[in-house]
């Protein structure tokens, strides 16, 4: 399929949307699944968690369609709506748990084995075990490439604990790394 | 961290993110249709803005009075009343449970996992190494992290991270996806013309019905039928044009005055107490359908249009009052063919319910009224015809 027909269809689905038609709806949900899932799964604590914030995306983007403008690419608007769900969701979350250090992190490196064999889905998996302040900082400064300024205004954190966060949760993925490489060594023998 | 480790730690997350691949499951968009049937319930009215919601409200008001129509229609004339209730709104069976985590986790593992096993270098060329972790292994009597063949031997996470950035193999779905989707400012004027000659939507169904005739609301005869073929022309999403050929056997009876041949038909103007007629008629009609609400896979809609009849056959019988002698003179019956048309000679309202049975299928049940705006057949009747379309239609895109 070309690159207009692709745009054509997507142009398709997306007018389909606007007048909540369903089959339309679920064929924009199928199209964008993985990439919302890709960014989701970052985010979210549990797949449970980031399949949440992928629908809680989506029906921002069914509901909100008249404000789009066809004129404009519609991926980056998808992948901004998502984090400001997953941002609302970080903060939702954190009004219930108080902060994470390293003890919670060994705890939770006991809850889930991994499986062998390191693939993408893996490496987001490994970083779903980071606590969710650490989580949220490094994905969006790491992947997202917002500033610490820019965070702590997402955040409602302070500049300073934002790259506290950062130092942290790379040092956290630094210990789950090698420890995910010296369980997959020990399993194998 | 070392810079080095930095860099490599960072660009190994960024990599991942961005192409990581997630099989479609079926049950996530359970969840989100679930959310969106909350909200298309009305339950959420903040879903709307002011214009849908008076749509919507206007198009309720519509259909209630549609129903009522109906009802009253049939309750009145003691009429098989029970084919003709309103649908019932029936919610799409959900299931609010994520099944299996486990078992969807597996699914979503890259298509790479296949072939681990057998195309992995590392399993063919080092027999004891057991790690399996592309462009790396443990070696057993060091216990430490190597790199294999052309990899420094170092035990250096970033050494890792980055051999493992470029030697992997993993399929770059993410980013063919990215290159498909992403529209820039540069073509937005062909967008637009894309958008322009975008294709719509057609369907082609099965209409049949059983058809309940009567003149002035009086009384209903046995039921006659419908046959025919529909064509849809979806202009939008929510709006459809229709029309149909539709061959309608007709059956109904007219009282005295109800029945109003040619004058001086009947000799001293003794007319029959009754008239039992049958037509056949060839029905054009033409409407506009709206979708007032989608849940799931089932649409409900409300239309109106006009219907013209063109007259194949028309066949009166007539019944007189016994007792009279000029009766004994009047005709018993009147035949004749395609004896005249009446264009756009009825107005027509109908609500209906539409189920999805596959992408391109569906099926239909609509509920019609057809009323007369001008005198119908040789006999000026006011004919008006009730029934319930049953349709299987056909969908398909086209310019």
């Amino acid at each position: 399929m070309t690159s207009d027909q692709q745009n054509t269809e997507l142009i398709e689905i997306l007018n389909g949307c606007q007048d909540f038609d369903r089959r339309s709806q679920k064929a924009l949900y199928q199209m964008f699944y993985s990439y919302g899932m890709s960014i989701c799964m970052r985010y979210g604590g549990s797949r449970d968690e980031a399949v949440e914030i992928l629908n809680e995306g989506f029906m921002k983007i069914f509901t909100n369609l008249k404000n789009f403008e066809f004129s404009k690419p519609f991926k980056p608007w998808f992948r901004k709506i998502l984090i400001n769900c997953a941002i609302n969701a970080y903060k939702a979350r954190r009004r219930y748990q108080p902060e994470e250090d390293l003890d919670a992190l060994k705890e939770m490196k006991t809850q889930e084995q991994i499986s062998s064999g390191i693939y993408y889905q893996e490496i987001i998996e490994l970083s779903q075990k980071l606590p969710p302040s650490y989580r949220a900082v490094f994905n969006l400064h790491v992947v997202e490439g917002y500033t610490h300024e820019e965070i702590s205004e997402l955040l409602g954190i302070t500049p300073g604990t934002s790259k506290s966060n950062l130092f942290k949760a790379k040092q956290h993925l630094k210990i789950l790394l090698k420890d995910f490489f010296e369980q997959d060594y020990v399993r194998s023998k | 961290m070392s810079d080095q480790n930095k860099d490599s730690l960072e660009e190994f997350f960024r990599k991942s993110a961005e192409e990581c691949h997630f099989e479609f499951q079926e049950t996530d968009w359970n969840e989100m249709e679930h959310k969106l049937d909350g909200l298309y319930t009305a339950k959420n009215p903040a879903a709307f803005d002011n214009n849908t919601g008076i749509k919507y409200y206007l198009t309720g008001i519509i259909f209630v009075k549609i129903i009522l129509l109906f009802s009253i229609f049939f309750f009145r004339h003691q009429s098989p009343s029970g084919e003709m209730s309103a649908e019932k709104v029936i919610q799409h069976p959900m299931n609010h449970q994520m099944h299996d985590i486990s078992a969807n986790r597996k699914k979503e593992v890259l298509p790479r996992e296949k072939n681990v096993e057998s195309d992995h270098p590392l399993r063919q060329s080092n027999a004891g190494i057991v790690a399996k972790h592309p462009g790396f292994a443990y070696d057993e009597e060091s216990l430490q992290i190597k790199p294999v063949n052309t990899v420094p031997a170092s035990g250096n996470l970033a050494e890792i991270l980055q051999h493992t950035i470029e030697n992997s193999n993993e399929p770059k779905i993410a980013l063919s996806l990215s290159e498909i989707f992403d529209i820039n400012d540069e073509n937005q004027e062909e967008i637009l013309n894309i958008k322009k000659r975008q294709a719509h939507e057609w369907s082609m169904g099965l209409l049949i019905a059983p058809d309940f005739s009567t003149v002035g609301l009086s009384t209903f005869s046995r039921p006659g039928k419908r046959i025919g073929v529909a064509v849809d022309y979806h202009l939008s999403p929510g709006i459809v044009l229709r029309t149909a050929l539709v061959m309608v056997n007709n059956l109904y009876t007219a009282g005295e005055n109800q029945y109003n041949p040619p004058v001086d038909y009947w000799p001293g103007n003794n007319r029959p107490v009754s008239t039992d007629a049958e037509c056949n008629i060839l029905d054009i009609p033409i409407s506009i359908r709206y979708n007032f609400a989608t849940i799931s896979k089932n649409k409900f809609y409300a239309g109106a249009g006009l219907s013209s009849y063109i007259m194949l056959k028309e066949k009166y019988q007539f019944r007189y009052s016994t007792g009279n002698y000029y009766n004994q003179q009047n005709p018993d019956m009147w035949e004749s063919e395609n004896t005249s048309s009446h264009l756009f000679g009825l107005i027509g309202v109908s609500a209906g319910f539409e189920r999805e049975i596959s992408p391109k299928m569906s099926l239909q049940i609509e509920p019609f009224l057809n009323a007369p705006l001008n005198s119908i057949g040789w006999g000026n009747v006011n004919l008006y015809s009730t029934g319930i379309y049953f349709s299987l239609r056909y969908h398909w895109k086209g310019q």
